[in-house]
Parts: C-alpha cells; structure tokens; sequence
C-alpha cells in the first residue's frame, strides 16, 4: 500500500459507506439544516486501527462503493454513502493519506498529525460535517 | 459463544458501585442540583433496552471496514445506565448505536441540534464522553468515567 498525502486538493470530496440505519442501530441522523448525515460511532475506529478509512471522490463513484460490498457477500440494500472534504479532515487537526489499495483505487487513511492513530475524540466533529448521499447522487456521481 | 456470566458479573459490580445521586450536590459552576425523579420510568426506556439487546446480534465486519461484533458486557453496563437515566426527568431517548471497537454508543442531540453528547459504555464499565455545544464551545468536554451522574449533569443541562 502506497502512502502519499501530495496532491489532495483541500475541495476534494471524501467519501465513505454507512450501514444501514434502524431505530436500534442508528448510523445516520438528521442534520440540522437539511437531510442527513452519518453518526460518530460510524466515524470511529477499533481500537487496534490506526486510521480511518474512506474513498476519494476523484477515483471511485459512491456506486463503486457499495457493489464493492458484494466481495465481503454484503447487500448493498439499505446502505448509504456519506460524503465529507478533504478540508474538514484538516479543519480538525487530522491528516490525509492516499493509500490505494487492490480494491480500492481511491483508497485514503485519515490519521492524527504525523501519522499516528485516527483518534476517536475527533469522530464527532468529523461526523457532523458529513452529508449522506441521496439516491439520486449515487446513481449520478462519477469520479471527478 | 459469549461469556455471559462475566457479562452480568460486570454489570452487578457497576450497578453496586454506582447510582446516580439523589442528594444536591455542586458542581463546577457553583450550582446546586438535583436529578428530578419521574414517578415511573420514561416511556421509551423499554423500546431503549430491547434496541440495546439487539445489538448483540451485529455481526463482524457490520460496518464493512472490520468492526467487532458488540461484547455481552458493554451491553449490559449500557441497560442498567439506560435503566437510571429512563428514572431522571429531563432525559430523553437516546440514539442506540454500536462503536467499531465493539462497545454500545449512545447519543443524545438537542432539538437545536447544536448540542451533542456521545457516550461510548467500555466493557469494564467506564463511560467514554464527548460533550459538544456549538454555540458555547468552551462548553466542549470530553474524559472518561465511571460516574454517571457526570452523565446526567451534561444531559440535564439547560
């Protein structure tokens, strides 16, 4: 896995899939001027994860996403896809990596300054910046 | 197969250790409370604990990225502190949710929405808290805890 932050423009759209929401099991909730947006808990990490993982806009589509769920024999039914900026990640102290992987292209690990563990204090913050995806957006939203 | 014996030998040794008060105390601000008692538990607590017991059955890998499945001792600690916040007036429903790590999150959001707390019930029974007020961030806390009446504090705030 390569590791570079070089390159990922602050207006770069980040994105990262969401389970599906049930009124035991909260992962989205509403955002408080319009439609919705992920949960902390979905924004946090184990606590043996260095970082966070999510997708860059510019290689993968949310569409891209979700069938990728099928490799783990996971419906996509029901999921979501929540989008955030690169500059929300920064805005918050954190920092961004581009990790490509095999089975994701636009692969990226946001961690703490210098590379240490994503730490989960800033979930929150980080939560209630993103926006769930409409139907809509998923089936229009290609790599940018 | 879970170990539910250690899960309720944890639970019982939260629930001798701690409570929440129900004599006035001071808080940092210099006021005195009191945790207003309902006569009878909030109406959502049983819909609360049934959701909580659900998520037991979360599988690994829920969220995709890896998360663990949730340990029978967190969700036991988040039913008793479920149970003792369900009896204060001024606590509403909280949202139900499963941390990556394993361990129930519970939240609560203000109507405004401007106000957060996100509390994460560790399997030996410590409380992880993030309080966050976007009108008045130097209202911004977070830690960790064994107290729930800490909890209560922040939930009961105007």
């Amino acid at each position: 896995m390569n590791s570079t932050s070089e390159g990922i423009d602050n207006s770069e759209v980040l994105l990262r899939r969401v389970p599906p929401s049930a009124d035991h099991f909260r992962t989205i909730c509403e955002r408080g001027d319009d439609g919705f947006r992920a949960t902390s808990a979905v924004m946090s990490t184990r606590q043996d994860e260095q970082h966070l993982s999510c997708s860059r806009l510019k290689f993968v589509s949310p569409q891209f996403l979700l069938d990728d769920l099928w490799n783990d024999g996971i419906d996509p039914e029901g999921w979501y896809v929540c989008r955030f900026l690169v500059s929300d990640v920064r805005m918050l102290g954190l920092e961004i990596a581009f990790t490509q992987t095999d089975r994701d292209p636009g692969h990226c690990s946001i961690t703490a300054s210098g590379g240490l563990a994503y730490p989960n204090n800033k979930a929150q913050k980080l939560a209630r910046r993103t926006r769930i995806l409409t139907e809509e957006e998923i089936a229009d939203l290609s790599p940018q | 197969m879970k170990d539910t014996t250690s899960a309720s030998e944890t639970a019982n040794a939260f629930s001798q250790s701690t409570g929440l008060d129900t004599r006035a105390g001071e808080t940092g601000d210099g006021l005195y409370v009191v945790f207003a008692r309902r006569d009878q538990p909030a109406d959502w607590s049983e819909g609360s604990l049934d959701g909580i017991e659900r998520l037991g059955k979360l599988n690994h890998n829920w969220d995709s990225y890896g998360a663990n499945p949730v340990v029978a001792e967190s969700i036991e600690v988040a039913k008793l502190l479920v149970r003792m916040f369900a009896q204060v007036t001024g606590i509403d429903c909280p949202r139900i949710a499963a941390s990556p790590a394993g361990n129930v999150a519970l939240s609560w959001e203000w109507r405004e929405h401007s106000r957060e707390l996100d509390l994460e019930i560790l399997p030996d029974g410590s409380l992880r808290y993030s309080y966050l007020d976007e009108r008045q961030p130097s209202q911004d806390c977070e830690g960790e805890t064994t107290d729930p009446n800490l909890i209560a504090h922040l939930l009961t705030k105007w």
